[in-house]
């Protein structure tokens, strides 16, 4: 595809930089270039531009986005900046953006960024999932595995799962893949990294899915700090659609970070002696916190029916977003790692997820 | 290290949760009080312990509750008493609140195991996780009961990395005991297979039986004081037996906790 492309940035080096290397890119064309935004808004139209590249760490770019996806529907904005910052870059997605990339960038830069950036339908703000539970065998792993299939088949947006449950990460066995980059190697480099950079560290698991896989050997988990992974999920929440995050058990500041940074908390618990509702009551008012901040808290237990629900809701005072059937497809499937095919399946546990996935795509919405 | 202390202390541990830690832990300590020892049951876990849940304990002294440096002599002041007919053991249980958990460190809880040596034997159930306190537990720990499944693919990978590393921290393999619990559940895993990929074979394995279990658990009664005619009951037994060098036999339906060999058993404990 060719590229009629329009430069908003005040720094000369920028354009010069960019005419250079447009040269060896015959498929992209330098059509115009302005230092203030008012004027592109004003003049681009007369050169049919389909790609703009704006210098978002300047506030008034940043600010002018949504017009420039009212006025130029048809054509892609690509964010550019010199120091990657999670939060202009989320301020500049949620502002019309695609994506960012750092200056100074190349041709295959470009080229890479906006085949990446371009995936899925990117009709939503980025959304993310943090999934705690007070204890393990909760069924978080496998609702999180069916929650993406799910998105992916409502949507065709992006999705990628964060395996950051580090000691005991199961998610690759899930989709039956072999650990290639981990979130290892992801937290150590991410200082030096930007979405672009950091995509190739997830691994595609399924049509639109991709895992960021946890340590490949357990005591790598010490070399994850929470700073880094914090870094690293909020580099992800730019490059994909949605971000859900598995995460280990109990209160930790690994788990509590990552539900700080989330869009909606899952809580999950799965019903066996009934003391694992008593365990989430206890720890319910530290995530009501959070969703008096805003946060979408959903409480979600699995081996249960619709007359435990009422139950459950009952003892926590707090409403239940969904109670999963046990489901012994499921059980066989993850030993098989044959998971995808359990939501192409007609079952109330296929039904019950896509009804949750449903939920997490209006809020995205 | 094991050195400078008498009782035995046998720490239930696991690389998965859910898979009956607490009931394992809970039933070691009611089968050797039930065998006449002197029994201390202590619950790591301890955000979100179960053990007085599961032993029906409320508004007892917790692990929280036991000052930093505690003497020797006041240790007993935060033991409780889970009785249940003439059957009796102690138990530190965790903490009721979440907040309380953060209060407790590895050198309380190292001191306090140190003040309990006069019990025969210290059960510490734990958290599936490889933390500090666990691994301080562990250290001092004479036996390591690491509790397996056999039912999910990805339970059992993260069996054989956790009893790998296990090994890596220098444990001493005849220390580490990979006990089966569930054993002839319907999977269509075999338990051998998992004993391959451990490269271990299992210490001794524990029936599968949901109900007997299940109905304990809300009874608040341990299954070897039940009077439940489950395999699982004999099973839980017999690796009581394993842990004092018992002789075969079957377990006394009536309890003697409170009997003659246990009273010299517990005086020469002192």
């Amino acid at each position: 595809m060719n590229y009629n492309v329009i430069l908003v940035d005040a720094d000369d080096s920028t354009l010069n930089h960019t005419v250079n290397i447009f040269k060896r890119f015959p498929n992209f064309t330098l059509v115009s270039s302005y230092r203030e935004v008012k004027s592109a808004i004003g003049q681009s139209s007369v050169f049919d531009p389909n790609l703009f590249l704006i210098d978002i760490e300047n506030t008034d770019n940043r600010n002018m986005l949504p017009a420039f996806a009212d006025i130029f529907p048809q054509a892609i904005v690509i964010g550019i900046m010199s120091k990657w910052d999670a939060d202009i870059t989320f301020e500049s997605i949620r502002g019309g953006a695609i994506g960012c990339i750092l200056k100074p960038f190349s041709g295959e830069d470009l080229t890479d960024a906006i085949k990446l950036f371009s995936r899925g339908v990117r009709n939503t703000i980025p959304s993310s999932c943090s999934f705690f539970s007070a204890k393990g065998r909760s069924g978080k792993t496998t609702l999180i595995a069916n929650l993406a299939l799910s998105i992916v088949q409502q949507t065709g947006d992006l999705v990628a799962i964060i395996d950051a449950d580090l000691q005991f990460s199961d998610m690759a066995i899930f989709f039956d893949v072999e650990p290639v980059t981990t979130i290892v190697e992801a937290t150590r480099d991410v200082k030096f990294l930007s979405p672009l950079r950091l995509n190739p560290y997830f691994l595609p698991v399924a049509d639109n899915i991709q895992l960021l896989c946890g340590p490949r050997r357990l005591e790598y988990s010490e070399l994850v700090d929470v700073e880094s992974l914090t870094a690293v999920v909020r580099m992800a929440q730019t490059l994909f659609h949605y971000v859900l995050i598995d995460l280990p058990s109990g209160l930790s500041p690994f788990s509590t970070s990552m539900c700080e940074v989330a869009d909606t908390v899952f809580i999950c618990g799965m019903l066996n002696t009934n003391f694992e509702v008593k365990h989430i009551k206890r720890t319910l008012p530290l995530f009501e916190k959070l969703e008096r901040d805003g946060k979408k808290l959903n409480i979600v237990f699995s081996r249960a029916d619709d007359k435990q629900k009422l139950e459950i809701e009952k003892q926590l005072g707090h409403k239940v977003a969904a109670v999963l059937p046990n489901e012994f497809l499921m059980v066989s499937a993850a030993n098989s790692g044959n998971i995808k095919n359990i939501m192409n399946q007609k079952n109330l546990l296929a039904e019950k997820i896509n009804k949750l996935a449903e939920g997490i795509i209006n809020h995205a919405d | 290290m094991a050195q400078g202390r008498s009782s035995i202390v046998i720490t239930v541990f696991s690389t998965t949760s859910g898979i009956g830690k607490t009931l394992v832990a809970t039933n070691l300590a009611a089968g050797l009080a039930l065998d006449g020892f002197a029994v201390c049951l202590i619950d790591l876990d301890l955000q979100y312990g179960d053990v007085a849940n599961y032993l029906n304990l409320q508004d007892v002294p917790t692990i929280a509750d036991i000052p930093t440096s505690i003497p020797a002599n006041k240790i007993r002041n935060y033991i409780s008493e889970y009785r249940y007919g003439n059957v009796a053991f102690s138990v530190i249980p965790a903490p009721y609140q979440i907040a309380n958990s953060y209060n407790v460190d590895e050198r309380t809880v190292l001191s306090v195991i140190n003040h309990l040596d006069y019990f025969n034997f210290i059960i510490v159930d734990t958290k599936s996780e490889f933390n500090d306190m666990n691994m301080a537990v562990m250290d001092v720990s004479t036996i390591i009961n690491f509790l397996c499944v056999a039912d999910f693919v990805p339970a059992i990978k993260n069996l054989k990395n956790g009893y790998e590393a296990i090994l890596r921290f220098g444990y001493d393999v005849n220390k580490v005991r990979p006990v089966l619990n569930r054993s002839g559940s319907q999977t269509l895993i075999d338990a051998e297979d998992v004993e391959v990929v451990l490269g271990k074979n299992f210490y001794h394995r524990l029936a599968n039986d949901f109900k007997a279990a299940s109905d304990s658990i809300h009874s608040g009664c341990p299954i070897v004081l039940s009077n439940s005619n489950s395999k699982l009951k004999k099973d839980i037994y017999d690796l009581v037996g394993l842990y004092t060098n018992r002789p075969k036999k079957a377990p006394v339906e009536k309890a003697t906790g409170n009997g003659l060999i246990s009273f010299f058993k517990r005086l020469w404990s002192r």
